[in-house]
């Protein structure tokens, strides 16, 4: 009896421990396995535009690649077969591939294309996004989903965060349980038909092949549209009333030019169009600020400064800056056609469409 | 603190390691009081003292039953002790219920009246604890057990947290005793808690909360909804809230053993069960002894008539469907399951004079059939439970909105007759609607497992096999179940079932 029960004890002992190793090991294994190996359970819309990249561009290597860093304002707004490039496999044209990710600035762009230049891939011109109130704070630090970020780009943040910022206590909480935080990754890799529709992370397999993602609807609805238009409006008004250029967005984005400069990669500055109702008059303050920011980064790291704001009609949008399918041809056509093929053909872009807001306004 | 999350994790854990660390036995019950105290105050500071002074009031009732010889005196006692209880129970969970229900029924009728609107807050665990305070009083009354000296003791029999809020209902012959035995470090009786401690968080997180995915979109609307999506949402909401239900019951199951207690099962595969009779002796079998031995059997049990009998049964289920909400279709849930129990009376019978209906009923295949069809009435009786529970929570926004703004200013949005009526035609007609909210293949897989797991438990298989595994299969198991537990739970966690009740 006093043996069965030490067995019992010792069993007991031995299947804790062991349960304890095992759940440790398959979590430890999980979290290196997403950084290394399966981006896609960490970092899904990274993880299929890097696959669709590699795709695009196999067999291409020796042809300069033009690489699109942005927001969804890219995402959905720049659409590469649009830019007049012969993307054909014999063609020795430029090839463009969109690497627009969903609410990324500067810090995220300059993660991007280091994971980028990590993975082997160096453009030689990168189309990089600038929302002009998106350099007014630090917002990126609050809207960066930490979930997706690895070991490696925590080293890249580490100017920016301090220990003790939400940032790294979300990501050491999601690392200690990786199994519960990245689920949504996981199902949608192995079985996405068991998620409802709003958990599902496999959305960019619907991505083209040159990683532009459509918006999803055609048309948006007038109603939609202005009930976005006036809740962008009272936004807006808000941030260029008290026009600052934050430190964040500010160092990220000479980091990333810098990075450009380091690398041979063109920097080609573009502000993604708008509709009217963002597009209001600038303030004088606000003006010169923003000026002395461009001329900055045109002299110090020859970058192109495109202003698109106002090229698409607003029954092209979604929203107040979203792009539809058409408004998407449209932009990448003048894009393509005024910017990127005269720089392909080293002829500078028409000086009208550079340069200060002072200038347009 | 719902069991299924971090916060419990962490409070569990800093109990256990600070309980075992503790060699005092006097201090460790002490310890547990506190930890039982701050779990409930972290639902309701207030309520926290409610259930203190009602706890205190019974202890005294108690010991006055003890030490008084006078049978009336002692009955008086007892008589406040359930007056108290029962008020309390009335009073925060029904009163705005009846209020509301009196205010409708003079509505229809086209009068009007000033109703009171009260604006009280449903103290989480009472339909549990103030059952659990009666029964140790009746006991005591009829002298099954010496009244506790010890409030401390006493406190922690109805305040003890892993049965607090959802039950199981302790019987105080069974726990009190425990408080008292010496507990030693036991590594059998920790793995069989940290077992119990998984399958729960399984059955809760990858089973329940994920067949709420099915059943609940249907069952708020289910005019817009199909037959087929009808179907596949009460078959869901059939394994919901039991893997719901004794997914609680075995995390509390768990936590207490962690800590050296032992507390009764709740449910032994109720779905395998030939009757209803038989269903009720599997399902939430605390609920439903406390109610054959505190109710039907003081009103008189099988003992009369057949016509007592069946009055009896009835009675006492439709005030156990009472019991859980603040809906009458509880209450119809109840009756209906009071009916069927007198019917399968009546049929038990029947069966009894005729050996060779009676042997055919026993055999494989009449007891295939009977299970059946009582699994086919128990999913059906979970239409009207379902509703009932979604009117209920309906209410309890209407009544907060109606006692913020001091009349009656929103009435319940839910109306479960009307939804159960749609739900009925929908599951016995051909009606056009949408589909299933989201794909059934993990429907039909978590049936099959179900039936995998249910069939080797039936056979003792489950013993069997885990006696014989190695340590590091047992390690790997574990792991395991725990890495799906945490991989397949749906978005929000949602809270127990019970724990409305």
């Amino acid at each position: 009896m006093v043996d069965r029960r030490l067995q019992l004890a010792r069993a007991g002992k031995k299947g804790i421990l062991w349960g304890v190793l095992f759940f440790v090991c398959l979590q430890i294994g999980l979290s290196v396995a997403m950084d290394r190996f399966l981006p896609i359970l960490r970092d899904p819309e990274y993880a299929y535009k890097i696959a669709f990249m590699h795709e695009y561009l196999a067999g291409k290597s020796n042809r300069p690649i033009i690489m699109a860093l942005g927001s969804s304002h890219v995402d959905n707004g720049f659409e590469p077969d649009a830019l007049g490039l012969d993307a054909s496999p014999q063609s020795k044209d430029a090839i463009a591939y969109n690497f627009g990710l969903t609410g990324a600035g500067p810090l995220m762009e300059f993660l991007c294309l280091k994971r980028l230049i990590r993975e082997g891939v160096r453009p030689k011109y990168c189309v990089m996004e600038i929302i002009p109130s998106g350099l007014t704070s630090n917002w990126e630090l609050v809207r960066i989903n930490a979930d997706r970020l690895s070991v490696a780009d925590f080293g890249l943040l580490k100017a920016y965060i301090k220990p003790w910022d939400s940032m790294v206590t979300t990501w050491l909480r999601a690392r200690l349980a990786p199994w519960h935080a990245h689920r949504f990754c996981v199902l949608s890799w192995v079985a996405p038909k068991w998620l409802p529709s709003d958990c599902r992370r496999d959305g960019w397999a619907n991505l083209e092949k040159d990683g532009w993602l459509p918006y999803p609807r055609p048309t948006a609805a007038d109603e939609v549209r202005r009930k976005h238009f006036e809740a962008n409006k009272r936004e807006y008004a808000m941030w260029l009333d008290h026009f600052s250029i934050s430190r964040i967005p500010n160092e990220s984005t000479h980091r990333i030019l810098g990075l450009c400069k380091k690398e041979g990669i063109v920097p080609i500055v573009v502000f993604m169009p708008q509709s009217t109702v963002l597009r209001a008059p600038w303030p004088d303050s606000a003006k010169t600020k923003f000026d002395a920011f461009l001329g900055l980064l045109e002299r110090e790291y020859n970058a192109k400064i495109v202003d698109a704001r106002d090229w698409i009609p607003d029954e092209h949008f979604a929203d107040a800056d979203h792009l539809l399918r058409p408004g998407a041809t449209m932009f990448s056509n003048r894009l393509g056609r005024e910017v990127i093929r005269p720089l392909l053909g080293n002829v500078e872009p028409d000086r009208r469409l550079v340069g200060s807001i002072r200038r347009r306004e | 603190m719902l069991f299924c999350s971090e916060a419990y994790l962490v409070f569990l854990a800093l109990i256990f390691t600070v309980y075992w660390a503790i060699p005092v036995p006097r201090l460790r019950v002490w310890l547990l009081l506190v930890a039982s105290f701050y779990f409930y105050a972290s639902w309701n500071k207030w309520l926290a003292c409610l259930i203190c002074v009602s706890t205190a009031m019974d202890y005294a009732v108690a010991l006055g039953m003890d030490r008084l010889q006078a049978s009336w005196k002692r009955k008086l006692l007892l008589g406040l002790s359930l007056v108290a209880n029962l008020g309390l129970l009335c009073y925060f969970k029904y009163a705005n219920f009846f209020l509301d229900s009196l205010d409708h029924a003079l509505r229809s009728v086209g009068a009007t009246a000033s109703l009171p609107i009260l604006n009280v807050i449903l103290p989480v665990g009472i339909s549990f604890y103030t059952f659990e305070a009666i029964n140790y009083t009746v006991d005591v009354y009829r002298r099954r057990i010496p009244a506790e000296k010890n409030l401390a003791n006493f406190m922690l029999f109805i305040t003890f947290f892993p049965h607090l809020v959802a039950g199981p209902i302790v019987r105080a012959r069974d726990f009190l005793p425990q408080i008292k035995r010496p507990k030693r470090w036991d590594w059998a009786r920790m793995q069989l808690g940290a077992q119990y401690l998984l399958m729960g968080a399984f059955k809760k997180m990858a089973i329940a909360d994920r067949m709420a995915l099915y059943s609940q979109p249907v069952y708020e609307n289910p005019e817009a909804y199909g037959t087929q999506a009808v179907w596949l949402a009460t078959l869901a909401f059939t394994i919901r809230i039991y893997c719901d239900f004794s997914g609680y019951t075995d995390m509390a199951l768990g936590s207490a053993h962690l800590l050296g207690y032992k507390l009764a099962r709740n449910f032994n595969m109720p779905y395998v069960a030939a009757n209803v009779s038989e269903f009720w002796r599997r399902w939430h079998i605390s609920l439903s002894s406390w109610l054959r031995d505190y109710l039907f059997i003081p009103l008189g049990g099988s003992r009369g008539s057949n016509w007592a009998t069946a009055r009896n049964l009835i009675i006492t289920m439709t005030l156990g469907g009472l019991w859980h909400g603040v809906s009458w279709m509880f209450v119809v849930w109840g009756l209906v399951h009071g009916i069927l129990l007198v019917v399968h009376r009546a049929f038990r019978s029947f069966c009894e004079m005729r050996p060779r209906l009676d042997r055919l009923v026993q055999s494989i295949p009449g007891r295939s059939v009977a299970v059946a069809l009582t699994l086919f009435c128990v999913m059906m009786t979970w239409v009207l439970f379902y509703t009932g529970s979604l009117e209920a929570e309906s209410a309890l926004v209407a009544a907060s909105k109606n006692a913020a703004a001091g009349q009656r200013v929103q009435a319940t949005t839910y109306n479960a007759v009307k939804a159960s009526r749609t739900i009925f035609k929908r599951l016995f007609t051909n009606r056009p609607g949408f589909a299933c909210p989201i794909d059934s293949v993990s429907l039909w897989c978590t049936v099959a497992l179900m039936v995998v797991c249910h069939a080797l438990a039936q056979r003792g298989l489950w013993r069997k096999i885990a006696t014989r595994l190695p340590a590091p299969a047992m390690g790997l198991g574990y792991a395991l179940v725990l890495c799906m537990a945490l991989v397949l739970a749906p978005d929000a966690g949602k809270a127990f079932i019970y724990f409305q009740f």
